[in-house]
């Protein structure tokens, strides 16, 4: 297969869009919100209790106060403590009621959205998008989520609550304080627009080092046996010391913000002291009410340093969000595939076939350049060919994965094409991807085991399948291996599990096939990798696999043809011989040929 | 190489010992930040006793600049000494990962059961997280010495009082700490469950094509909602505790500080003590909960990077201890000679007292067909061996895993990185059938080859990783499998130009482990080793021959290996 497809890539949804779907999620949990916030605001509120109990002292004891004082002040810090205690407590339990639910669907419609996305999109931009989506960014998300959600609602709070305070104590404190906003939010426009391209460099960096170190590790026995380990090596050390050299460069960065936090610090502390020894002066307040305002403005410290350093964490999550989203709206505006006839026993039509990878619809540099092929039920027809011919195309398009850039793909009622009769037939495009799959059915190239258990594997096109089902379609592909297994059905395999050979993976590949039980089946390269004799046995389970549906077969070995009831010769994307194996080696063209190299 | 670390400690041990000159200075200055840190509410308590309550305005003035003075020095001390950790903490990340990749590719071979996605794991996170231990160092010992200021400060400033803090805060935070270790557990699982949904998630997302093309979109779905609705349930379970937890924190320490409050306020009606010290002491009895929650966060934390060091340790050990041992199995291994004339094989086991010799004269190539994979691999691993001892140009082992290099498709024939002008000759490249390839990529023997060369089709990559054999134009060379997946045609015109190509080079011998038939009727004598009966030597055409005169059970056995 050449991949000469344009990589276009997939859609980011912007920020207002990305929030907006949030807020259904978030409002289906309204009573939740309710209680974190009162909670949190209850918990703030307390937390001021004790720097104002310290003012009180201050400002009473000098005066001449009893025990009494102290003893109220103590009983009121200590009923604080329980009301702190329990309004965290509470927070933290109904931020993870919304948290949680919310994240977890987000990631659920993102795997949902992915898959309902149409091949040929995938096809176009590559997985490696997908993946990074799919994977990386809900797990930044669901991570961010569980530890930096909660220190950001929390220190929220108290920031808000605490400026609220220390308005509260004295009016013109509070303004004063007011100045913590300006300063802080000149560190951040300071620091955001610095940080972004350093993260994103930095970023990179490690995506190069893992890459260079994967390529090396997984290549070691290549370089070994070309004695060319020290050049990859040296690579890698590039790459990882490039990396260690950002990393350096970015904390000395952040080492900076957090001293413009000090200074902002520095200078609120400072004026609310002048401030409140001016007001002290005039007889306006007492040193108790500045003490209190001070050591409020104290706390701040910690949650203000939490939200300017988890900013950018912030904004990365952010990112992923909208990244998210982007594969949620692509999958939702992609058309939907609602052409429900049912046909019993159909045939598979591919009419004039032409395809281009190239999105110019007048594009000359076609895969296939009219290709036509008739499938009836039961029929087994075999493409060879070249590489680059256009087989796997042409396997893709009868498989429903693709459509064709121009002629018709259709499943066909009756056996015969006589003209006149009225037709009645579905575009594969436009039958939704269940009803397809009842139909027709692809092995592809790529093969994948999932990690998890024998039977969930088997048991992907039918997931109510019984273990009587799954053990037949294992023995009709003549997987005589899954029996001995440790646990039977049970066994883990994919990655982490029971590691399985090329052979085995492709024979669960098959008896997926006979699970899902449909009308055709494309075959695409089945058994390239398992080597000679592992190709024999998976030529068997293949032939058993087909017994009694139609199918198209990719052959990659000859053999595979010679069993055909057709086959069909291709050569730069169009078909140049065409007929039963016998017939074409006694023919003496392009089969003939390709047979007495094989069979040489 | 120096001598490896023989555990995890002496990892960390040798750590410190070779950043010494970054850490120390480091140390040092963030102690500077922790103690001034601790000195802030009582440098508020000092303010309001000495300027605001007498209403002095000089002292309110030095008040400022002593202010000006503590966040300066605070300030620089963070900044630096964290810079410094930092520095050294990067670099000792890159001398681990580097001392990992070079052990993990020069050794003669990884141990079998070390796949490299754990290597890589070991050499990229597992060196962070164990060079991580210097910023914990780092913190820790500016906690201490902060607590040791603010124990210095308080028994200063009042001996009862300040008893009292440092009896009460040390057992409020033991009552926190005791549930803490549930609740990390819950929460490591709780990662570890987002991580099992970021994995099936990811898994789900390699086999899509796979899943389209079957139709088990549903399957996947549900599989999916299952693994991550088990994450949100351990969210919500380690958030609540999370939160209990802090609660519970919030209260000891509200208590502590209620204590705190009568004791001071009494002590301060009999005269015994000062505001300033009051506010101080009050102050600082909230401060001090910080450097102490530090430090038993930097505790859990060093665990894991402990258990990092030992990972690393415990590679680098197995990578050094399997040298010597490269044996696969328990039979001899076989012998191989390279003379002026040939490459011998002697005494190659392929079954119970079953030997063959194999000798290849320079300028022909044989094949070798073996219907049990077990002596293949045995063979090939003895070939492997012996070319280690030599250089590419002398012999060859070309793997039948394709490995492709990030670069482009010549400098994965050169294996030279970056490789810009350098030629590869024409011959070579329609011998492996890359010059069909070429036509068919973007810039030719210049077109990219990404990171393990996800752009290319196996068929494509096995030309590339043939075309890189022959470019290397070894005396001897074994090739594995070649073209197992290359079309007919493309594997026939390969067979018969690599047969030239091989045996126009003056002197040179090529093996083949294949039972391609391309291969076969292109080799000049094929060595066939069955199952079971002695083995046989000939070419293709007279083996396949005598499988049709006679019923030897070892040439029927042969047609059936070879044929397709």
């Amino acid at each position: 297969m050449s991949e000469q497809s344009p990589q276009t890539t997939l859609a980011i949804a912007s920020r207002r869009r990305s929030f907006a779907h949030l807020a259904p999620l978030l409002r289906a949990r309204w009573n939740w919100l309710i209680v974190l916030i009162l909670a949190g605001i209850a918990n703030a509120g307390a937390g001021l209790v004790g720097p104002w109990a310290i003012g009180r002292l201050v400002d009473e004891l000098p005066a001449g106060a009893g025990s009494d004082v102290v003893i109220t002040c103590a009983i009121a810090v200590a009923i604080a403590g329980v009301v702190m205690a329990l309004g965290t407590w509470i927070g933290a339990w109904a931020l993870a009621h919304i948290a949680m639910p919310v994240v977890a669907d987000l990631r659920t419609q993102v795997v949902d959205s992915a898959l309902t996305l149409e091949a040929q999109r995938i096809e176009s931009t590559g997985t490696g998008d997908l993946v990074s989506r799919v994977a990386d960014d809900s797990r930044k998300i669901s991570e961010a989520a569980a530890q930096v959600l909660p220190l950001v609602v929390e220190s929220l709070l108290i920031v808000i609550v605490s400026a609220v305070g220390l308005a509260a104590i004295d009016w013109r404190l509070g303004i004063v304080g007011l100045v913590a906003l300006p300063m802080y939010w000149l560190t951040l426009r300071w620091y955001l627009p610095r940080s972004e391209p350093l993260y994103k460099e930095e970023r990179a960096a490690f995506g190069r080092r893992a890459g260079r170190l994967l390529g090396g590790l997984t290549g070691a026995r290549t370089l070994r046996a070309y004695r060319a380990e020290s050049g990859e090596l040296s690579r890698i050390d590039a790459a990882s010391g490039q990396a260690r050299d950002l990393s350096i460069g970015v904390f000395s960065f952040l080492t900076r913000a957090f001293s413009r936090n000090n200074r902002a610090e520095a200078v609120v502390l400072s004026l609310l002291l002048i401030a409140g020894f001016a007001l002290v002066y005039f007889g306006e307040t007492t040193a108790g009410a500045v003490t209190t305002a001070a050591l409020v403005f104290h706390r701040l410290f910690n949650p203000i340093g939490a939200l300017v350093g988890l900013f950018d964490q912030v904004q990365s999550a952010g990112a992923s969000l909208t990244r998210m989203v982007g594969v949620i709206d692509e999958a939702a505006s992609s058309p939907r595939r609602t052409n429900d006839i049912s046909i019993d026993r159909p045939a598979l039509v591919l009419e004039d076939l032409w395809f281009s990878y190239d999105e110019d619809p007048e594009s000359s540099n076609h895969v296939l350049k009219g290709v036509s092929l008739r499938l009836n039920p039961g029929e087994v027809v075999a493409v060879v060919g070249t590489t680059g011919a256009g087989k796997s195309t042409l396997a893709r398009i009868a498989a429903g994965l693709s459509a064709p850039t121009r002629g018709r793909a259709e499943l066909a009622r009756g056996t015969t094409t006589s003209a006149g009769e009225t037709k009645r037939s579905v575009s594969l495009t436009e039958l939704p991807d269940d009803r397809l799959r009842g139909h027709i059915t692809m092995v592809a190239q790529e093969v994948h085991t999932f990690t998890g258990t024998l039977r969930e594997n088997v048991a992907l096109p039918v997931p109510a399948a019984t273990d009587e089902q799954i053990i037949a379609a294992l023995d009709t592909v003549g997987a005589s291996w899954a029996t001995a297994l440790p646990h039977g059905l049970d066994t883990e395999v994919g990655d982490g599990g029971t590691r399985l050979s090329a052979v085995e993976d492709q024979s669960i590949a098959l008896a997926r096939l006979v699970l899902a039980d449909p009308d055709f089946a494309i075959l695409d390269e089945a058994t390239a990798e398992a080597g000679s004799a592992g190709a024999h046995v998976l030529e068997a389970s293949a032939r058993s696999a087909l017994a009694g549906r139609g199918a198209l077969v990719v052959a990659h070995r000859l053999s595979q043809a010679e069993t055909a009831d057709r086959v069909l010769v291709m050569e730069h994307g169009r078909v140049v011989e065409e007929g039963p194996h016998e017939e074409l080696v006694a023919a003496g063209g392009r089969y003939a040929q390709l047979w007495s190299a094989w069979s040489a | 190489m120096p001598q490896t670390p023989s555990s995890g400690s002496m990892l960390l041990r040798r750590a410190v010992r070779r950043r010494l000159g970054f850490l120390l200075p480091g140390v040092i200055t963030m102690s500077l930040w922790q103690v001034c840190e601790a000195l802030v509410p009582v440098a508020i308590g000092i303010v309001v006793d000495v300027a605001i309550i007498p209403l002095s305005l000089p002292m309110l003035l030095v008040s400022i600049l002593g202010i000006a003075l503590l966040f300066t020095v605070l300030s620089l001390g963070y900044r630096f000494g964290a810079r410094l950790c930092n520095f050294a903490r990067e670099h000792e990340a890159h001398a681990l990962r580097v001392e990992i990749t070079h052990a993990a590719l020069t050794s003669a071979n990884l141990p079998p059961d070390r796949a490299s996605g754990e290597v890589l794991s070991i050499a990229s996170a597992d060196a962070d997280t164990a060079a991580q231990s210097f910023a914990q160092l780092g913190r820790g010992i500016a906690s201490v010495l902060g607590m040791i200021t603010a124990a210095v400060f308080l028994l200063i400033a009042d001996p009862v009082t300040g008893l009292v803090v440092l009896i009460a805060v040390p057992i409020g935070l033991l009552i926190v700490a005791l549930p803490g270790r549930s609740v990390s557990t819950k929460a490591n699982a709780q990662l570890e469950a987002v991580a099992r949904a970021g994995r099936s998630a990811s898994d789900l997302m390699h086999g899509l094509r796979v899943i389209k093309a079957m139709g088990g979109e549903t399957w996947a779905v549900d599989r999916y909602r299952h693994t991550s609705d088990e994450a949100a349930t351990a969210g919500i379970a380690t958030g609540e505790r999370t939160g209990r937890l802090a609660g519970l924190g919030a209260l000891v320490m509200s208590v502590v500080l209620a204590i705190v409050l009568i004791v001071a306020g009494l002590r301060l009606i009999d005269g015994q003590m000062s505001v300033g010290a009051l506010i101080g002491i009050l102050g600082m009895t909230a401060f001090l909960t910080e450097p102490m929650r530090a430090l038993a966060e930097i505790v859990g934390l060093f665990a894991q990077s402990h258990g990092a060091a030992q990972r690393i340790t415990q590679l680098l050990n197995d990578i050094d201890d399997a040298e010597p041992t490269t044996a696969p199995s328990d039979a001899p291994a076989p012998t191989v000679d390279i003379d002026d004339e040939a490459i011998s094989i002697r005494d190659w086991s392929v079954g119970e007292e079953r030997t063959v010799d194999v000798t290849t004269n320079f300028g022909t190539l044989t094949c070798i067909v073996t219907e049990d994979p077990a002596p293949e691999s045995a063979l090939l691993a003895a070939l492997s061996t012996h070319a280690r001892g030599t250089t590419v140009g002398q012999m060859l082992v070309s793997p039948h895993t394709v490995d492709l290099f990030e670069g482009t498709i010549r400098s994965n024939i050169t294996m030279i990185p970056g490789a810009g002008e350098a030629p590869v000759s024409a011959e070579v490249l329609a011998a492996s059938g890359v010059d069909e390839l070429l036509g068919l990529v973007e810039n030719g023997l210049d077109h990219r080859i990404q990171e393990l060369g996800g752009n290319l089709s196996g068929g494509q990559r096995q030309r590339v990783a043939l075309a890189r054999a022959l470019h290397a134009d070894p005396q001897v060379l074994i090739l594995h499998e070649p073209t197992t997946a290359v079309d007919a045609v493309t594997e026939a015109r390969i067979a018969s130009g690599l047969q030239d190509l091989r045996s126009s080079r003056g002197g040179a011998a090529t093996l083949i482990f294949t039972s391609s038939p391309a291969f076969l009727a292109a080799a000049d004598s094929v060595v066939f080793v069955p199952t079971t009966g002695p083995s046989l030597v000939g070419k293709h055409a007279e083996l396949l021959a005598a499988a049709d005169d006679s019923a030897a059970d070892a040439a029927a056995a042969y047609r059936n290996a070879v044929t397709r």
